[in-house]
């Protein structure tokens, strides 16, 4: 009796042992495949002479993960749970290099709670399975601009910021009862967050992306004038200066809150997209959105953060500016190409900053891994020597991409990427 | 510079236009009023340089915000001169009827606004019938309008799908043959077009106008 009862504690402890053995191999495993992939990372960004490889990167993932594990994007939004599942279901499956967090976009509870209207959100405004989308309202009115300029941060604050969030136009006990409800709403989703970046880092996957910027011109017409009527604004000489003292004044305020957030997540990274630079010609970018976007970037690299410009469709005509930051700066930042000609980008760029994504959307939704395996051939060709470069789609892996053409690039990198 | 000799106030409101200030081209136009010109001579100069605004921006000249700012450049010279009413041609004189909408599960009118501009601006008759459109919509609008092209417009990923459910509607509701459909906006190429069933696509305004003339030619 004695004898079976030492047999079976020496068995439970050996295969305790063995148990604590095989989860220290595999956080050492873990860590090891995380390393590598942060040096793979930042040596392509910092264009350090041979990295390993060329990374392959998801980019500004949104609801992929969403659609590949059979959830609505209202799930993802809404339910900290299945939105945890379906994300490091996608990290698992996929062996990206890093992609953008975007179980960040799980804000659906803090946007009810807060009334958030900036924002078309699936299940709530729009349907289930679409992506959330910009809720374009001229939320400055056209005959308010005088009161901007005069009023500054006080009429953001006390007249616009309530047309975006109708709990800001409420009183008394509701008010209160709101905010309490979005704070802690707010403090489930940091937590929930957090709690997956550790995650992600005991299981291998980097992440070097956490927090996000609009540059002043893009915050302008996302938030307070619809493109229609800031161009409109652009045709008047009066409308033309206060945008350009707008943006001005505004930048060092969102300046400080995106470092803020960036703090909070302690990652270096910065998705930093330019929603509205396409539109521009060279003459109206170099007036109401370079000077500004340009300050901001010399900003984050000062501060030791790394922007990731995605600059969405074709910007082939701008891209020129960005060669007017110092190459130590344009070294900690990352072009990511949508429908640009990304070959001219790289001309124009001349190694000046690292170059990524422009693998079209089509092709990821409803191409082949044929079609994958062609298009990458094609970048690597031209892109791959002399480092610089991390793979990726157009802007980031779309949410209606097809997995096996999602494995093809991923594939495609680790037996062609090699330096 | 537009294929005709112009006078000095003439070439004052194409300069005006290709500026895009809007006072200078209100100062302008109502220059050319007080001197006596006819205001549709005024519409066809305004015309004339929209006309030149466009091949600018398929050279790559100029930039979608200048494409939009023209388009309501001409709408405010329009309605300084009068024509007041709808400037959508009506059916019977037009070059041929358009209907345009936002497929479901996307919200973007930005680009189909523009091509519904632009269109109406060389003489079509646009219905746009909005931004989110299921398919079952879509077939009942062609049905209501009978028009000769389809244009269905998406930014979002999520639209090839509801383009492809649209086209299939359409085929469904035996009305495929009679039309002609053209999608366009944000990632669709030739790939997207063959996917989905479409009939051409398009990059930009000018497209949607070449492809509408030419089916309707």
């Amino acid at each position: 009796m004695l004898g079976s009862l030492l047999n079976l504690l020496h068995a439970t402890s050996t295969s305790l042992d063995l148990d604590r053995i095989r989860r220290r191999g595999e956080r050492v495993k873990n860590s090891e495949l995380f390393e590598a992939r942060k040096r793979r990372v930042m040596d392509a960004i910092g264009f350090k002479h041979e990295p390993d490889r060329v990374p392959v990167i998801g980019g500004g993932v949104n609801f992929f993960p969403a659609k590949y594990a059979g959830i609505t994007v209202a799930d993802f939004m809404y339910d900290p749970q299945r939105m945890r599942q379906a994300y490091f279901k996608m990290e698992e499956d996929f062996p990206l290099d890093t992609t953008f967090p975007s179980f960040l976009l799980s804000i659906g509870r803090v946007a009810t709670a807060a009334g958030l209207n900036l924002l078309k959100i699936p299940g709530r405004d729009i349907d289930v399975n679409s992506s959330y989308q910009y809720n374009e309202v001229d939320r400055l009115k056209d005959d308010e601009w005088d009161q901007l300029i005069q009023g500054g941060i006080t009429f953001v604050v006390d007249t616009i910021a309530p047309r975006m969030v109708d709990l800001l136009g409420t009183h008394g006990v509701a008010r209160l009862a709101g905010e309490t409800r979005v704070m802690l709403e707010l403090m489930r989703l940091v937590s929930n967050s957090l709690g997956i970046m550790n995650e992600m880092e005991a299981r291998g996957m980097y992440n070097f992306l956490g927090s996000f910027a609009f540059p002043p011109f893009d915050v302008m017409s996302l938030m307070f004038r619809t493109l229609s009527s800031l161009t409109r604004d652009l045709m008047h000489k009066q409308t033309r200066e206060d945008i350009v003292e707008i943006c001005e004044r505004m930048n060092p305020w969102l300046i400080q809150l995106y470092m803020t957030l960036a703090r909070l997540t302690g990652l270096p990274g910065v998705f930093f997209p330019s929603e509205r630079a396409f539109s521009l010609s060279p003459r109206q970018f170099e007036q109401f959105y370079w000077p500004t976007l340009k300050q901001m970037i010399l900003a984050f690299v000062k501060e030791g953060l790394i922007p990731f410009l995605e600059w969405e469709s074709d910007v082939t005509h701008l891209v020129h500016f960005l060669k007017e930051l110092p190459r130590s700066v344009a070294r900690r930042c990352v072009f990511n190409c949508d429908t640009s000609d990304i070959f001219e980008v790289h001309k124009i760029l001349d190694g000046h900053m690292a170059i990524t994504g422009n693998i079209p959307l089509s092709t990821m939704c409803v191409g082949t891994p044929r079609d994958v395996e062609k298009y990458c051939t094609r970048l690597f060709e031209v892109l791959k020597p002399g480092g610089g470069y991390l793979l990726c789609p157009a802007l980031g892996i779309p949410d209606e991409a097809k997995p096996e053409n999602v494995h093809a690039m991923i594939k495609f990198a680790k037996k062609n990427g090699n330096y | 510079m537009l294929g005709k000799i112009l006078t000095e106030d003439e070439e004052g409101l194409v300069e005006a236009i290709l500026e895009f200030d809007e006072d200078a081209v209100g100062t302008r136009v109502q220059q050319l009023m007080d001197a006596g010109v006819e205001p549709l001579q005024i519409a066809e100069i305004a015309r004339q340089a929209m006309e030149k605004v466009g091949e600018m921006f398929q050279i790559k000249k100029l930039f979608l915000t200048e494409l939009i700012m023209a388009g309501e450049l001409l709408t405010s010279i329009m309605k300084r001169l009068g024509f007041t009413s709808d400037a959508n041609a009506q059916v019977q004189d037009s070059k041929g009827v358009v209907l345009l909408g936002t497929v479901a599960g996307d919200i973007h009118d930005i680009g189909k606004n523009i091509v519904a501009n632009i269109l109406v601006s060389n003489g079509f008759h646009v219905i746009d019938i909005g931004v989110d459109v299921p398919p079952v919509k879509f077939v009942e609008k062609v049905q209501e309008h009978e028009p000769g092209v389809v244009g269905l417009c998406g930014l979002l990923t999520v639209a090839f799908d509801s383009m492809k459910a649209t086209i299939d509607a359409l085929q469904e509701a035996g009305l495929r043959e009679k039309i002609k459909v053209i999608i366009g906006g944000g990632a669709v190429d030739q790939k997207v077009c063959d996917y989905v069933g479409a009939d051409a696509w398009g990059a930009t305004a000018s497209d949607a106008v070449r492809l509408c003339q030419e089916y309707f030619s």
